[in-house]
């Protein structure tokens, strides 16, 4: 089974021209025809035709509960992600088709919320996240990398637990604080104490 | 034949050109000092470690015997240009070194101790991220071949190879082999952050490093610390032997609020704290100076082996050196140097000594006086002007119990005296320095004496005990001065202990009249500089010194002292004016 290079992954997706990040078209305004990409995209890997009404996710919020502001995020990282399957890699590749739609359509969970498309291609690490999450879904892994390694570089990359875990450290630098401010008071009571025996 | 440990020598001494063009074609140093027994290290000064460097003298030491044990025969390149990093990239020199441990201690209140052994790990991982990412060495390899400090590493030695995965692209475990907690994998992805944005700038990153490692340290119960320093602490003593650096005294700004966590630094992508809630640097760096206390606190840090006492020099002398102005000097009259203009008759009833007898023997070889007899006559010109003659400068600091201990908290008693003194040695002018205390408790150069450092030896030391001028002292510093002796200023900083200046000596003489004929003799006047603490220098000792001749200079606060010593010149002595 052969894999793609990582490299070229990343350097096509820091060549990503300008128009992916536009304002998706929705409800009438915005440029970005997200569902057009998609369903030339699936196109372009060999897949079936899309079915229009499959084409849903890509005009508007999922559902009612998620923001507009991350339905626009989610649909231009949708948009992003078409760009990166246009690579020649992918060119008739039906046996990934199914599953690249599946990621496009549902596979973002609350990166939307977290990770800006413009980040996504301007930042190298955020690069390197899309680059690896669009594999492992497809199940693919870089080339030269075992699963285990891909796994754990993308664990070491991802948006969502990156935020998890940074939260989990600012928590641990204000317990140090409280147990600082604690240690401060005990040592001026005992100062006081002290100063009130002389 | 050569040994094995001379073959290494070989080898590596090979590598060392590679070594220096790894940070720079034009990068000169000498070879290494290549030990061969632990001996011989600890002779160089390197203990525990297998290679080192000093900042004085640009040096490099390496431990061959040391290398050979840990198994690092095979990375001379990556050995010697972390070393060559450190010279070349960081700390390089004395002053960043110290700017970065003044930062580390402001990140780690409570546990200011270890600052200087976290800026060496600090300094580490930028040369090696350096090294591994753009010079493409096998820094990760040394690592793993030294396989850490113990077998079972602790949270900081885990969160410091974290970093370094992360940077590095590793998987997790490669070095890392600790316990990854959720928070421990937070603080490694700042970390990096930390050391991929601040590579360039890296005096203002070691503080918000020392406040990643902050928790860690302040719950380490096991000196993890110490263990990952015993392989890799190479800037332990990079500063001993050497001087002490200039700008130390000032704060950089903002020197504290960039020892907050990495969390809370917008270039990381953190979130400023809000004002007014706690963190744990306190207080701001513009225009502040550190207490002589963590002035030397931060030299012996770097390694630095001054005592307490000349440590307290360098400081008053770095807090005086902006202050200083010439010390007033009185001009002479320009002398007259004398012209010869020809010769004239010389007649009877003048000098005979006055009888120019060339002269005298070329108008006529028969001598008659009166008639042939010829003088020279001489006019004037202007002369050079002579040398200024400055007043020597003696000096009277209290040091009695209500004073600060100079050595320890910020003296500006201490600091005026140094003002002026240095600037009266500037002048060319001798100074007697005298701390005092108790009756018969001061200590003084013992006369006017032009050696800085005995002077401000004197200043800076501390009695602590009450409160009596040294009038004898006084007295006899001018009983047997004689009238060609260069006039002396006397200048006392004090506050109102320094009526005791009137009571009896020890051999109940009057001090008021021994203070007087000292002044008379002194033939400079004097100056009282008192901290009254608002009161007025009122009262019949007061109008007793005035009428003296005695300057009274009152200041309500000892910082206002500074502004003293700066105006003392200028106002009584500049351009010549007599006091």
């Amino acid at each position: 089974m052969t894999f793609p290079a990582l490299p070229l992954l990343t350097r096509r997706l820091a060549a990503c021209p300008p128009a992916f990040l536009e304002a998706p078209r929705w409800e009438g305004s915005g440029s970005l025809n997200v569902a057009a990409l998609v369903y030339d995209t699936l196109d372009f890997m060999g897949g079936p035709p899309a079915a229009t009404t499959a084409l849903a996710p890509y005009l508007g919020p999922l559902e009612k509960m998620e923001k507009p502001s991350t339905a626009q995020e989610r649909l231009r990282l949708t948009a992003l992600a078409c760009w990166l399957l246009n690579d020649s890699f992918f060119r008739d590749r039906p046996d990934l088709a199914p599953a690249a739609e599946e990621f496009l359509r549902s596979g973002w969970g609350e990166l939307p919320s977290i990770l800006k498309a413009r980040d996504a291609v301007a930042v190298p690490e955020r690069r390197e996240e899309l680059a690896r999450r669009l594999l492992k879904a497809l199940d693919l892994r870089p080339e030269g990398e075992t699963p285990a390694q891909a796994e754990d570089r993308l664990g070491a990359l991802d948006s969502v637990e990156l935020r998890r875990v940074m939260e989990a450290s600012r928590q641990a630098q204000e317990r140090a604080k409280s147990v600082l401010e604690a240690m401060r008071k005990k040592a001026a009571q005992e100062a006081a104490a002290q100063y009130g025996r002389e | 034949m050569p040994t094995r440990l001379e073959n290494l020598r070989d080898a590596w001494a090979a590598a060392w050109p590679k070594a220096l063009a790894l940070w720079s074609p034009y990068a000169r140093l000498r070879e290494p000092r290549w030990c061969f027994s632990e001996r011989e290290a600890a002779e160089e000064g390197l203990t525990g470690s297998f290679a080192m460097i000093r900042l004085d003298d640009h040096g490099v030491v390496v431990n061959l015997k040391g290398v050979e044990a840990l198994g690092l025969e095979d990375y001379a390149l990556e050995v010697m240009g972390h070393e060559v990093g450190h010279h070349i990239y960081c700390p390089g020199d004395l002053t960043d070194q110290a700017r970065m441990i003044s930062r580390l201690r402001a990140a780690l209140p409570t546990i200011e101790k270890h600052a200087g052994d976290l800026a060496n790990i600090y300094a580490d991982l930028l040369i090696n991220n350096r090294l591994q990412r753009e010079a493409g060495l096998r820094m990760a390899d040394v690592y793993r071949a030294l396989s850490g400090p113990s077998s079972r590493p602790g949270p900081l030695w885990t969160l410091y190879m974290r970093i370094y995965e992360l940077l590095w692209g590793l998987n997790r475990g490669d070095l890392a082999t600790g316990k990854i907690t959720p928070a421990l994998e937070g603080d490694a992805q700042w970390g990096a952050r930390l050391f991929r944005a601040y590579a360039q700038d890296w005096v203002r990153g070691s503080g918000r490093f020392g406040a990643l490692c902050f928790p860690y340290l302040l719950n380490d119960r096991t000196g993890e610390l110490e263990k990952i320093l015993s392989y890799f602490h190479d800037t332990r003593d990079a500063a001993a032997g050497g001087g002490v650096p200039a700008g130390l005294a000032e704060m950089d700004p903002d020197e504290e609020g960039e020892s907050a966590h990495p969390s809370e630094d917008p270039v990381l992508g953190g979130v400023p704290r809000k004002k007014g809630t706690a963190s744990t640097a306190q207080g701001g760096g513009d225009g502040q100076y550190r207490e002589p206390f963590e002035y030397g606190q931060i030299l012996k840090s770097m390694g630095v082996t001054l005592s307490d006492h000349d440590i307290a020099v360098a400081y008053y002398k770095e807090r005086a050196l902006r202050h200083l102005i010439p010390f007033p000097s009185r001009k002479a009259p320009v002398g007259k140097d004398p012209l010869p203009e020809g010769s004239d008759a010389w007649d009877t009833g003048e000098s005979l000594a006055a009888i120019d007898w060339s002269e005298t023997l070329m108008t006529s070889p028969r001598v008659i006086p009166g008639v042939t007899t010829r003088q020279r006559v001489y006019g004037t010109m202007e002369g050079t002007p002579p040398a200024p003659e400055p007043l020597d400068l003696d000096l009277y600091v209290d040091c009695s119990g209500s004073m600060p201990n100079p050595q320890t908290q910020m003296s500006y008693l201490t600091l005026a005296g140094t003002i002026v003194a240095l600037s009266a040695l500037r002048a060319g002018a001798r100074v007697q320095a005298t701390l005092w205390s108790g009756p018969g408790q001061f200590e003084t150069t013992g006369g006017f004496v032009r050696d800085e450092n005995r002077i401000l030896r004197i200043l800076t030391g501390y009695l602590g005990g009450s409160t009596a001028f040294p009038i004898s002292l006084l007295g006899s510093t001018y009983r047997d001065r004689k009238p060609t002796d260069r006039p002396a200023h006397v200048l006392v900083i004090s506050d109102d202990g320094v009526t005791t200046m009137f009571g009896p000596d020890e051999w109940r003489r009057s001090g008021l009249k021994i203070a007087a004929e000292a002044l008379a003799l002194a033939r400079g006047g004097g100056t009282w500089c008192l901290n009254l603490f608002g009161r007025d220098a009122s009262g019949t000792e007061y109008d007793q010194a005035r009428n003296m001749g005695w300057t009274i200079f009152t200041v309500k606060d000892w910082a206002d002292l500074v502004a003293f010593a700066q105006s003392f010149g200028r106002t009584h002595y500049e351009k010549g004016a007599r006091p």
